[in-house]
């Protein structure tokens, strides 16, 4: 059972105790100081949730449908309210793999996780494109050092990183001049990284230093914007407008083909724990919806 | 129409939420709008409705030193209940906005008309607070069932933060001292403020209500029914475990 300590925008200190497995709620307590009248209708609350998915529309749906019902109001917090604390508690530090955690931050506007990496080896600690994150939470980490980014646009909380946790940031060769700030090392396909990951070059892409790392050892692929992890253990592309011949980004992805990989592990969206590759293939063969549209239905 | 006025003195937390519902039950039944003013003895401790009670109350701390615990009704967070005036307002639902904010907002009228009589810029902060020149002075929580409202609420005569936390935790115990340090700044008393007549302060407040609901309240006692009924409530349900610690 965990917790999750959730201030809601202009209203009250929500603290619930969820148990989840495979993204369902197994069962739920909604506590805090905020106020539901009637009082009893809590319980109500609380079951309704009990099976439900962790995606934020199926729980403010449950929870509106209850209090309707039950013509209850609650003031300083909201079904928007408790479905975004239950999303956080998806989406703050977690060990994925051994060794290897994972935070996100659920855009509302797309409709899907940006997501981050940490992969821990006993004297460093090598982050991936990370989205904000309290530095208080990476202190059980071993000492981060390095900050590895996928393409231009995954830069994120690495300045704000870097400034707290003295790391230096890493950047392909062609998307460095598109960086805010400076990059610290700019590599190119052959320049060794730090954590022994490879680059892999992903031409024909959104950005023109689109990267993908991959961990040889651990068969892991890491994507940035390279493919998306959407449907569920689908991939897709971004939208259209964003390439500039996706019949050549295409191609271009199927040289990813060529690594072993086991997991996928997406910038955006679901990572792939079951059969990444045939994904991969599915999306290559796919002769429509290739294209996410935002914001994606959940 | 004419309001009931009660002062029911000193008393422990289980009775005294006892006597809010007893009361509650009157007014269902009568009609009557009510209007009480008490205090704690011993010192307590209340959490809202929906509030853990060990995640917000060092339980062992308070048996430590005598600190009763009790749940409330009502939603809202954690007070320690110490030197302060305590009121409640009870009254068929239909006397006030139907809209829960709205109701807040009239009825903790009520108080910031008293404060601003005794010469304070006080002021309503949504969802619950009053605050003088910045500070909040007071909690109010709200109850409805069977169309009766009840809010019960303090006003803070003196505040002593340090032994308020040595009785309620905060979510991160690591940053407790600067919670604690943060509170101090955010927090005000009618001591820290030069007010010291409480007899005056309950008179501008039952104006306040009066003016507030339009119903001018009239001295009163608790009836033999009420009295009965709060005993029957404070044994069976708010001094026993299976309240208090309900969440």
């Amino acid at each position: 059972m965990k917790q999750i300590i959730y201030k809601v925008p202009e209203g009250k200190l929500l603290r619930i105790h969820l148990e989840s497995k495979d993204d369902i709620i197994v069962s739920v307590k909604i506590h805090g100081d905020f106020f539901l009248h009637p009082e009893e209708c809590i319980s109500q609350l609380e079951q309704c949730l009990i099976g439900s998915q962790i995606l934020r529309q199926e729980i403010m749906q449950k929870i509106d449908t209850v209090l309707i019902q039950q013509s209850a109001s609650m003031v300083g917090a909201s079904s928007e309210a408790i479905a975004d604390a239950i999303l956080t508690e998806k989406t703050g530090l977690r060990e994925i793999l051994p060794g290897i955690y994972s935070w996100s931050y659920f855009n509302k506007e797309k409709g899907y996780t940006f997501n981050s990496y940490a992969f821990c080896f006993p004297e460093k600690t090598i982050l991936i494109d990370p989205v904000e994150i309290p530095a208080s939470q990476l202190e059980k980490l071993s000492t981060i050092t390095d900050i590895l980014l996928t393409n231009k646009d995954h830069e994120r909380a690495a300045y704000e990183l870097r400034r707290h946790l003295n790391a230096k940031i890493w950047i392909r060769d062609f998307d460095a001049q598109f960086l805010r700030e400076p990059a610290d090392v700019i590599f190119d396909e052959k320049t060794p990284l730090p954590g022994g990951f490879q680059a892999i070059p992903i031409a024909e892409n959104k950005s023109p230093g689109e990267t993908a790392f991959y961990d040889s050892a651990r068969k892991i692929l890491i994507v940035g914007d390279a493919i998306i992890g959407w449907p569920k253990k689908e991939v897709s592309l971004l939208p259209a407008i964003k390439y500039q011949d996706v019949q050549k980004t295409i191609a271009a992805l199927s040289s990813l083909l060529h690594l072993e990989f086991d997991i996928l592990f997406v910038g955006d969206g679901e990572c792939i724990y079951d059969y990444p590759r045939k994904a991969l293939e599915r999306l290559l063969e796919r002769k429509e919806n290739i294209h996410l549209s935002f914001p994606v239905k959940l | 129409m004419k309001g009931r006025l009660l002062f029911t003195g000193a008393r422990c937390a289980a009775e005294n939420m006892a006597i809010d519902e007893a009361l509650m039950e009157s007014c269902r039944a009568e009609s009557i709008p009510i209007l009480r003013f008490y205090s704690w003895r011993p010192a307590a401790v209340s959490i809202g409705y929906f509030q853990g009670l060990e995640e917000e109350v060092d339980t062992h701390a308070c048996r430590k030193k005598g600190v009763d615990i009790v749940r409330r009704i009502t939603g809202g967070g954690a007070v320690f209940h110490h030197k302060e005036i305590t009121y409640s307002i009870i009254l068929p639902e239909n006397r006030v906005p139907q809209n829960i904010l709205e109701s807040y907002a009239v009825l903790c009228g009520a108080l910031v008309d008293c404060f601003k009589k005794l010469g304070l810029d006080a002021r309503f902060v949504p969802i619950n607070d009053i605050i003088v020149a910045g500070k909040k002075i007071s909690g109010n929580a709200q109850t409805r069932r069977g169309g009766v409202l009840l809010q019960h609420g303090t006003i803070l005569q003196d505040v002593d933060v340090d032994q308020m936390f040595e009785l309620l935790k905060v979510p991160q115990e690591k940053m407790k001292g600067k919670i604690i340090s943060e509170i101090k700044q955010r927090v005000t008393s009618l001591r820290h403020l030069g007010i010291y007549d409480e007899g005056k302060l309950i008179d501008l407040l039952k104006e306040g209500f009066e003016h507030a609901v339009q119903i001018p309240f009239e001295k009163s006692e608790l009836s033999a029914q009420e009295t009965e009924k709060a005993k029957e409530l404070m044994i069976s349900k708010f001094s026993s475990d299976h309240w208090i610690s309900l969440r």
